[in-house]
């Protein structure tokens, strides 16, 4: 029961991996704007920062659904054995 | 080509701006899905079955829970990522709307000035306005017998043409200024000014050129070369096949074909009918310049110009209107106005008219060396205006055209520095057609963005086409067939 319900949350978090990529390549198309002078280059570099930065919080949520899936298998190995 | 100069369109600084609010817009959205992602993620470690496995698996659910803690609220974790990006775009956003709203007021400020500045020199001219103003009556009584052939008064318009088109930048502040010219001018006597606004349709003070053009046309009681009675009676002539149009700079060379130097009828506008392999239509009208300063019966004459720029219709458009009916325009197809000098006023004039465009489809404008910078053309009509910087007329609106995504302004030096005659040719349909050339073999992103919207009217695989010439002749005036 309670690997069910864990392993569940475990794809829910997954998901939401998915989702945060997808923002990641949102924010990285934001860079193709016409605007050309030295700020705008910063801007771009700024730009290209903080889609790494979300990519990397969808890595972080990929860790978590790992965890999360970890602990569901080792719920279910207890339950399974369990009288 | 090195030598043109380019303002506003797919380039410009108005269409990297909406790039910029789109940016800021985009990263809020970004920002705020990723909060959206944080809080179904502390739902998840929030949830009471999850929490209780804990006393089944200790050490795996610890893991759990830290690796969500990171992934939620830790420095890299989505929430600090996704307020960010919400700061970030909110900080875009601010920067994009001061630009704008600077630009505007740097704008109306520079506007102000002119205006103060004129009223400043009306007012200094106010005590002398009887002699100036007898002056002037007295000239222009004497003017057929000291120049009967007309010379002396046109060397005298070339050479302010010239001296026009070389001080352009300062041609177009002194035009700004003149509506308060007018008002110091008229100051000690707020009655006479009064009265004429109101007999002229505007208010007082006038407070651009359009209201200061409503002005003089009002003077067309008074003076005939002024009065444009708005009405006219068309005659159309035989429907001939035409070789559809190869390119852009072609445009020019359809105005020159309504001139009547190139043997068309005073008052001549041409409609021309693009029709592709699967029947659609598309048309072009040309629409000349200013043929005359004393029409009769010819539209395009001074009155037309005055009573263009006052943003009224006149009886230039009209011919348009009705030449169009004529030829069997119909709403739904797209339509070109080409136009040089008066012919760019017409052509802006009925673009901005709402009358005008729900009977035709106007979706492209294409000016030569008009003065169009103050008609309010909707943004989803293609604008193209081409000026040359020592032709004076483009300059005769007072402001820079706007920059926006839809409209795009070339300008191209024509003459040698101190040339005689350079504001007159500058503002010849020829030197026009050379830039147009240019212009069509131009590689700057707004040209071709604009270009690119051309091909309904273009020639291509199965594409035919007919003209038709239409002349307009103002109403109750007799015209030689």
């Amino acid at each position: 029961m309670g690997g069910e319900h864990t392993r569940a949350a475990a794809h829910r978090v997954a998901v939401l991996a998915e989702e945060t990529r997808a923002v990641a390549a949102r924010v990285a198309s934001a860079s193709g704007i016409r605007w050309r002078s030295t700020a705008a280059d910063a801007f771009r570099g700024r730009l290209a920062e903080q889609a790494a930065d979300v990519r990397r919080a969808a890595e972080s949520l990929d860790a978590a659904a790992e965890a999360l899936a970890r602990h569901a298998w080792v719920l279910e190995q207890v339950f399974a054995v369990a009288p | 080509m090195s030598d043109l100069v380019v303002r506003g369109g797919a380039g410009g600084t108005a269409a990297r701006l909406d790039d910029l609010a789109a940016a800021a817009a985009l990263l809020r959205s970004c920002g705020g899905d990723l909060l959206r992602v944080g809080a179904a993620l502390l739902a998840v470690g929030a949830d009471p079955l999850l929490q209780a496995t804990t006393l089944v698996s200790p050490l795996t659910a610890l893991a759990a829970d830290g690796a969500l803690a990171a992934a939620t609220v830790g420095p890299r974790g989505v929430g600090a990522v996704g307020a960010r990006l919400m700061a970030l775009g909110c900080a875009v956003g601010a920067v994009e709307r001061l630009y704008a709203a600077t630009d505007a007021v740097c704008t109306e400020a520079v506007h102000q000035a002119d205006l103060a500045a004129g009223r400043v020199v009306g007012t200094a001219l106010a005590p002398f306005t009887p002699v100036l103003v007898g002056s002037a009556a007295v000239a222009g009584a004497a003017a057929p017998q000291l120049d009967p052939d007309g010379r002396l008064a046109g060397r005298a318009g070339d050479i302010a043409m010239s001296v026009m088109g070389r001080y352009g930048d300062v041609t177009e502040h002194v035009v700004d200024a003149l509506p308060g010219v007018v008002t110091g001018v008229l100051g000690p006597s707020l009655g006479a000014g009064v009265a004429w606004s109101g007999a002229a349709g505007t208010r007082w003070p006038p407070g651009d050129i359009a209201a200061g053009a409503r002005l003089v046309g009002a003077a067309g009681f008074a003076v005939p070369a002024l009065r444009d009675g708005g009405s006219v009676r068309v005659t159309m002539g035989p429907v001939r096949p035409a070789v559809p149009l190869r390119g852009m700079a072609e445009l020019t060379e359809r105005i020159v074909g309504c001139t009547p130097a190139a043997g068309a009828g005073p008052g001549t506008v041409r409609v021309e009918a693009v029709v592709g392999a699967d029947g659609r239509r598309a048309w072009v009208v040309s629409i000349p310049g200013m043929q005359t300063m004393s029409g009769g019966g010819n539209p395009f004459d001074l009155a037309g110009s005055v009573h263009g720029m006052a943003g009224e219709q006149t009886a230039a458009h009209a011919t348009v209107l009705q030449a169009m009916h004529a030829a069997g325009v119909r709403h739904g197809e797209p339509v070109l106005l080409a136009g040089h000098s008066l012919g760019g006023i017409v052509a802006a004039g009925l673009a901005s008219d709402a009358r005008f465009r729900s009977q035709f489809d106007v979706t492209h404008v294409l000016t030569v060396g008009s003065p169009i910078g103050g008609f309010p053309i909707p943004d989803r009509v293609q604008v193209l205006a081409i000026e040359h910087s020592d032709d004076p007329v483009p300059r005769l609106d007072g402001r820079p055209n706007p920059d926006r995504p839809g409209w795009v302004t070339v300008q191209r030096t024509l003459t040698p520095p101190a040339s005689a005659v350079s504001g007159v040719v500058a503002h010849e349909l020829g030197g026009y057609s050379q830039t147009a050339a240019l212009v069509e073999a131009s590689r700057h992103p707004s040209v071709e963005a604009w270009r690119a919207g051309l091909t309904p009217f273009l020639d291509r695989p199965g594409a035919t086409a007919w003209a038709v010439d239409v002349r307009g002749e103002r109403s109750g005036v007799a015209v030689a067939p």
